[in-house]
């Protein structure tokens, strides 16, 4: 392997890394009753990962880093960090 | 048709800048830079100049729009001082990386605290292990070609590199000068349209500043000092080839004035080795056999140059107009770390000159010369830096050696 002059390389890298295996101990869990649609969790979450899907806000556990931002900001209480078994 | 003028240093900067035709120019004011772009965005106002004029509220983001400009494949222009130039100092380490050739003014000026707009080249100084190319000029009239060359050597296939023109803020920023403007057309055919091998573009996309660990972060590091060594001969050839254009010869990395002979030599950078130049003038009178290197290229740094220059001579005396805490000047470590290995070497001293624009006058020189040619006929110095014209009375320690 050579290395281009700047360590340039093509496009779209940052798909491949799931970073969301990083999360230890915590993910967040919405609760579908009590969510008002607000996006304040879309809004705050530091990695992008409350994606719209299906109508309604969901956590990418592909990118969340179990940081439990998102819970601290909703303002409906509607998300829970839950332990979660690796 | 060379246009005769006198006009001030910033002025001729900003008339070099207009001539290389960047496609961006960002910059944030600060003292004693402001002059610079301020002409420069009269130009683009008065519709005399192309260049896409961001605004932006900080030295970092001024920083952060010419590396994207220029890994966007656009040329690209900033200038900065002081605490704006160490705000800019992680962006440069990320664009030296990256291998984005822009170009930057630093306009030297002390650093805080205690807060002082006065010059001292520590603010440039502080970012020479970043990966930029530094040159250090003497005159406006330097800083002006020096500046044309500039963009040159950054976009230059073999080197890659952004460029820093390093100038003593007020004394020649303020200064009013001749200087010899070039035509459009010469400079042209100097400075070539920039035409990257790879840029940013929606349909092709890269990734630049990508993740790397200990595999290739080691390499990566060494490719770009391997980039600066290479560096020094392109600069040579480069040099050559704006002398043959415009007639205006710079002697390389280094100058050498009343080397032959010399039994002290003089070595700094920046506009008060004109100074120094006048004094070994004085000192040669009255045959004192003194003479001077200055340093026009302090990275990659041109010990070959100063060694060949310093070969005969009994002591090489280093006025630093910056200080490394703890340590001493930066250019007397370089020198030293540059001697050390050899069997047979000048004795190397280390002056501290000129803090926040301390003057630095021939006086200051006769004295640093005199004090040299003392320490050296003692056998070697007592100390590892002099601070010249230092008032150990008023420090609150009550003094130190």
């Amino acid at each position: 392997m050579k290395v281009s002059i700047g360590a340039v390389v093509e496009g779209g890298t940052s798909v491949n890394y799931r970073t969301g295996n990083w999360r230890e101990g915590q993910k967040p869990v919405i609760d579908l009753e009590k969510c008002k649609q607000c996006g304040v969790c879309e809004l705050y979450c530091p990695d992008s990962a409350v994606v719209v899907k299906n109508d309604h806000y969901m956590i990418d556990l592909d990118y969340c880093k179990g940081c439990g931002i998102c819970e601290y900001e909703c303002p409906a209480d509607a998300i829970r960090m839950v332990e979660e078994e690796k | 048709m060379d246009e005769v003028r006198v006009v001030e240093g910033s002025q001729a900067i900003a008339r070099a800048v207009k001539l290389c035709q960047p496609d961006v120019i960002s910059a944030y004011p600060i003292s004693p830079q402001t002059h610079i772009v301020e002409n420069l965005a009269q130009m683009a106002a008065d519709g005399e100049l192309k260049s896409e004029m961001i605004l932006v509220e900080s030295e970092f983001s001024a920083a952060s729009a010419v590396t994207g400009a220029s890994a966007a494949g656009g040329r690209a222009y900033t200038a900065s001082s002081s605490q704006g130039l160490l705000l800019m100092t992680e962006v440069i380490y990320n664009a030296a990386g990256m291998r984005l050739p822009f170009v930057i003014t630093g306009v030297n000026r002390s650093v805080s605290a205690p807060i002082s707009i006065q010059i001292d080249q520590q603010d440039s100084v502080s970012l020479r292990d970043s990966g930029i190319i530094q040159f250090y000029a003497e005159s406006s009239r330097e800083a002006y070609d020096m500046h044309l060359m500039a963009f040159r050597i950054a976009e230059d296939p073999e080197i890659l590199l952004p460029v820093m023109v390093c100038i003593d803020g007020w004394i020649l920023t303020h200064n009013y000068e001749q200087v010899v403007f070039l035509d459009q057309e010469t400079v042209d055919r100097f400075l070539p349209p920039f035409k990257p091998q790879q840029f940013l573009d929606i349909a092709r996309p890269l990734t630049y500043g990508s993740h790397a660990e200990d595999d290739v972060l080691m390499e990566m590091k060494y490719s770009i000092h391997d980039a600066m060594i290479r560096a020094k001969g392109r600069i040579k050839e480069i040099i050559d080839e704006y002398a043959q254009l415009t007639g205006r010869y710079y002697s390389g990395l280094t100058e050498a004035y009343r080397t032959e002979g010399a039994e002290v030599i003089l070595l700094g950078m920046g506009s008060m080795m004109g100074t120094a130049k006048d004094a070994v003038d004085e000192m040669r009178e009255k045959g004192i056999p003194v003479g001077l290197i200055r340093v026009l290229c302090y990275r990659p740094f041109p010990y070959e140059d100063i060694l060949a220059g310093a070969r005969g001579a009994k002591v090489v005396s280093v006025m630093d107009n910056n200080f490394s805490m703890g340590s001493e000047g930066a250019m007397g470590m370089d020198l030293k770390a540059k001697f050390c290995n050899l069997e047979d070497h000048p004795l190397v001293l280390n002056f501290i000159t000129g803090l926040a624009g301390r003057e630095v006058g021939k006086e200051t020189i006769w004295q640093i010369v005199d004090r040299s040619r003392v320490i050296e006929s003692m056998g070697r110095p007592e100390l590892e830096s002099y601070w010249v014209d230092l008032n150990k009375e008023i420090l609150p320690s009550g003094g130190v050696p």
